[in-house]
């Protein structure tokens, strides 16, 4: 209950900045972290008995980091809003896009560095990031980032099924409005759980995340935990 | 026991004994009180007196095994300093860090086959009927090929001796666990004979009450053997070894429905598996000998589940493997001091059973392999070998290796060793056709791939192929390069002093990769060479008898089992995990412990105390893991938290035994026995560490 309070004083901040942006200060502090919880990520209805393909919508949930939303969820069959910059990053299954490139209009990229969320302290340069369509993947198809375990942002356990974020992965992004934000997966499964609680039963699909978002345009991601 | 053994020697090489007692005229010097050690065959293909071998032996006779109330082979090998048992589909060893798969086990110098992901389940095997079992550590690849990586155990069988004999024994303990063995036999000077049949089942247990289903199945194993030898002249030996054995196996388990409720299914598996193996041995000259042999063998298993309440079935499946094998070896005594070995064969093999049923895969492998022992003097003895392994279906391969034994004195060995082994790509990595239905993945071996893929594209059902098949190198066997060193010391009486260092170099291991996406978003998975590991480690082991009466050892290994490219990708900082309050954090060597089911340490300790006269014998054993990694929680694949690893523990046994003599009855037996005195339980981690248990045996020698 906390977070909206946060993004709404995260949001008062950047106005803030925006207003006193003569001087061009960056001595603002390092970034708030922000968390959103449970994104709900076309979770899997069932299996297809003849092809063992899951039965879902394949559609995404498109967020917003900005103001930590989900702008437009996997259920909802009207597209219409996929085609705008109000979204930053989409959730299906595994996969995750970025708004640019073949996946949206806006200037969205992404890098998953493999570094601490807090030693990432600044956005890669615009030629290191990856944009959906035009980036290469070892065996999958050209994503920022990249799908399949081990490839990208998780690792799949076949011995107990578990899709697990692969720890001291950050993934960079670059917003739908070419601001630039750092993100942590937490969780691919309902709730939060701890790893030690997730079961076949769990509702997986469901990502918490934490980031934080650089309003000023800068690729200053400083924090502090 | 000495002129036993001789006697036996002679039987069972016809006229190799005689060719290495002139070679090594030390041993008929009768000034010397000392008994002609153990011989061993498995290290050279030849028989040699165990402290002569230049690679790392350990032996376990019978008389052991039976003061230490051992039934199967697993609770032999995991009494020995270094190996540890490893539960994954069965029960199998870990030799210098290697996971089953890559230990080659024989009968009589022949493989045993039928493996279960790689796991050949050592409780298959009755210790009834051996004579010994003879385990040779590091790579023999150059002697035997595939799969002798880590090393090998080969049981070898008594050779029925001359005169009438026969035995029973009888053991019952705990969970209903039953062991019966009855051997006869019967020899003259030309001929003999000798047929054992062995029962053993048990009731199973259950340590996890609140779930549904046994921790171990209730089972009736039967095995019926027979060896015979004839003197068909004084230049030939004819001998002829035939086992077979049937298991049945019964469980239940369940799975929970919709609602939430559990819905019971009974499990049915049963495994029938024989072999024959006739051998004839041919003195060509003083200083030449042939011998020739045939193997078959075969193995096959059937699961069957089905839902109690309809006996609807649920899942199904079988395999079937066959193992055909002619071999013929040569072996050439130049002079006291060259002794030679020169050896070909081939081998057919075929498979069968549901996943491989599109394919009906066969296979041939053609070999050759040479040995030169040169021993310049009794300081020294340099053996080299290597054996050429041609496979129907991956790449070619050489597998060389270099010994050195040097004796300072009688009571001083030093031993080195550098040799690679491989271990071929399993059934599955080259052949599997296999599609999960349930989770819309397909897996093709790496001979199926091109046409599995080609199929599937042509019903439509790829969006995108990230491989192409007709670009790829053919697949590798895995191998490696290991050398290994060290000493036998005795600078007291009754004190020995043994220490083995190791390395493998392990590279090409198998792993899969996805090839294709499929329409229905699930990928197509291959088999290729990616992988790289390697395992350090020592293994020491002292003997003292500080009594007539009682002898001691204490055996200890370190070891280090680690992926390389984990190590790579720890060094260059890009390894984090997962702290309990969802922190992360980088890696250090440090806090990498290894590969999965490794223990860094482990150690035995066995005393035994014999009162000859009294004809009693009182055996305490144990042995002891340091904690070993068994999942991943953080998702960075490796064991590195707490909550990773299964704890340390050990296990104490006690055994007693006293025999009686009787004009009729030669030896009447009584053992009595506790395993794990302790009562150590990790119940959903090691399913056959059932706590506790208790045994009384009786047997009876006519």
């Amino acid at each position: 209950m906390k977070t909206p309070f946060r993004l709404l004083l995260l949001l008062f901040a950047g106005v803030l900045v925006m207003g006193c942006d003569s001087d061009g200060s960056g001595d603002d502090g390092p970034l708030e972290l922000a968390s959103i919880n449970d994104i709900i990520a076309d979770p899997a209805l069932g299996r297809d008995p003849n092809t063992g393909a899951p039965i879902q919508t394949s559609r995404y949930s498109l967020v917003s980091l900005r103001t930590g939303e989900v702008v437009l969820s996997y259920d909802n069959d009207n597209r219409a809003d996929s085609a705008s910059t109000e979204w930053d990053l989409g959730f299906q299954g595994t996969n995750i896009i970025v708004n640019g490139g073949t996946s949206g209009p806006g200037q969205g990229a992404a890098l998953l560095m493999e570094a601490l969320f807090d030693e990432v302290e600044e956005a890669p340069a615009d030629g290191e990031l990856r944009v959906d369509g035009t980036a290469t993947c070892d065996g999958g198809p050209a994503l920022a980032i990249c799908p399949g375990s081990g490839n990208g942002w998780y690792n799949y356990n076949p011995a107990n099924n578990v899709i697990s974020p692969i720890p001291g992965r950050t993934l960079v992004v670059r917003t739908a409005d070419g601001r630039y934000a750092k993100v942590r997966l937490l969780s691919y499964y309902q709730g939060n759980p701890s790893p030690d609680a997730i079961t076949p039963e769990t509702p997986s699909r469901y990502y918490t995340l934490e980031y934080v978002f650089q309003d000023d345009g800068s690729r200053d991601l400083t924090t502090v935990e | 026991m000495p002129s036993r053994l001789i006697l036996l020697l002679v039987f069972l090489l016809g006229t190799a004994a005689p060719l290495y007692a002139q070679n090594q005229p030390v041993v008929l010097d009768t000034s010397k009180v000392i008994p002609l050690g153990p011989v061993v065959v498995t290290a050279t293909r030849t028989a040699k007196a165990l402290e002569d071998v230049a690679v790392p032996t350990t032996i376990i006779t019978a008389e052991k095994m039976e003061v230490e109330g051992s039934v199967r082979l697993g609770e032999v090998l995991e009494s020995v300093t270094g190996l540890a048992l490893f539960d994954d589909h069965g029960s199998g060893i870990q030799v210098q860090g290697f996971d089953p798969d890559y230990t080659l086990i024989l009968l009589d110098g022949e493989p045993i086959i039928g493996r279960t992901a790689g796991t050949l389940d050592l409780d298959r095997l009755t210790v009834s009927g051996l004579e010994r079992v003879e385990i040779v550590r590091g790579p023999s690849s150059s002697l035997y090929g595939s799969e002798a990586l880590a090393g090998v155990i080969n049981l070898v069988t008594q050779t029925p001796l001359e005169g009438r004999a026969a035995s029973l024994r009888t053991r019952y303990g705990s969970h209903d666990t039953a062991d019966l063995a009855a051997t006869l036999e019967a020899g003259n000077e030309q001929f003999g004979a000798r047929v054992l049949f062995n029962r053993y089942s048990s009731g199973g247990y259950d340590l996890t009450p609140d779930v549904f289903g046994p921790t171990t199945p209730n089972f009736t194993d039967y095995t019926a053997d027979a060896r015979l030898r004839a003197a068909l002249s004084d230049n030939t030996t004819l001998r002829f070894g035939a086992r077979l054995a049937v298991q049945d196996q019964a469980s239940e388990f369940a799975i929970s429905a919709i609602d939430g409720g559990m819905i019971p299914h009974d499990q049915r598996e049963d495994r029938t598996d024989w072999s024959i193996h006739p051998e004839i041995q041919q003195r060509l000259s003083r200083k030449l000998q042939a011998t020739g042999s045939l193997y078959a063998a075969r193995y096959q298993t059937g699961t069957d589940m089905t839902r109690r309440d309809d006996g609807s079935r649920y899942f199904t499946d079988s395999f079937d493997q066959r193992y055909g094998k002619a071999e013929v070896q040569l072996d050439a005594l130049w002079s006291a001091k060259h002794l030679s070995s020169l050896g070909g064969g081939y081998i057919q093999e075929q498979l069968g059973g549901d996943r491989y049923a599109d394919a009906e895969p066969e296979a041939q492998t053609a070999f050759l392999f040479g040995q030169h022992e040169w021993i310049p003097s009794r300081l020294l003895t340099i053996g080299m070998s290597a054996r050429f392994d041609a496979h129907s279906d991956y790449a070619a391969r050489l597998s060389p290796k270099a010994s050195l034994l040097v004796r300072p004195s009688e009571k001083l060995r030093f031993r080195a060793s550098v040799g690679s082994g491989f271990k071929a790509p399993a059934f599955r990595q080259l052949y599997l056709v296999f599609t999960n239905a349930a989770a819309g993945y397909s897996v093709f071996g790496a001979t199926q791939v091109q046409g599995g893929l080609d199929r599937l594209q042509e019903e439509g059902q790829i969006t995108e192929v990230f491989l192409d098949p007709s670009t790829f190198a053919a697949i590798e066997a895995e191998s490696s390069i290991a050398f290994n060193a060290g000493f036998t010391a005795e600078p007291l009486d009754g004190l020995t002093v043994q220490a083995n260092g190791f390395y493998n170099n392990v590279h090409d291991l198998i792993d899969t990769q996805p090839v294709a996406q499929k329409t229905n978003g699930s990928f197509v998975y291959s088999y290729f060479n990616l992988e790289r590991i390697y395992t350090r480690g020592v293994e020491t082991e002292i003997t003292v008898q500080p009594l007539t009466n009682l002898t001691l050892t204490g055996g200890y290994q370190w070891l280090q089992a680690r992926d390389r490219n984990v190590v790579d990708a720890i060094q260059d900082g890009s390894v984090f995990g997962r702290r309990e309050n969802g922190r992360d954090y980088r890696l250090t060597l440090s806090d990498y412990q290894g590969l999965f089911g490794r223990s860094p340490h482990t150690g035995t300790l066995r005393a035994t105390y014999a009162l000859p006269e009294y004809r009693f014998t009182a055996s305490a054993r144990a042995r002891w893991r340091s904690r070993y990694g068994y999942r991943d929680v953080d998702g960075n694949n490796i064991p590195n938290r707490d909550d990773e690893f299964v704890d340390a523990y050990g296990v104490w046994d006690l055994t007693l035994t006293k025999s009686w003599a009787f004009p009729i009855v030669e030896l009447l037996s009584l053992q009595l026995g506790v395993d794990n005195v302790l009562n150590v339980t990790r119940p959903s981690l090691i399913p056959s560490l059932p706590g506790r248990t208790l045994y009384a045996g009786l047997s009876f020698q006519l």
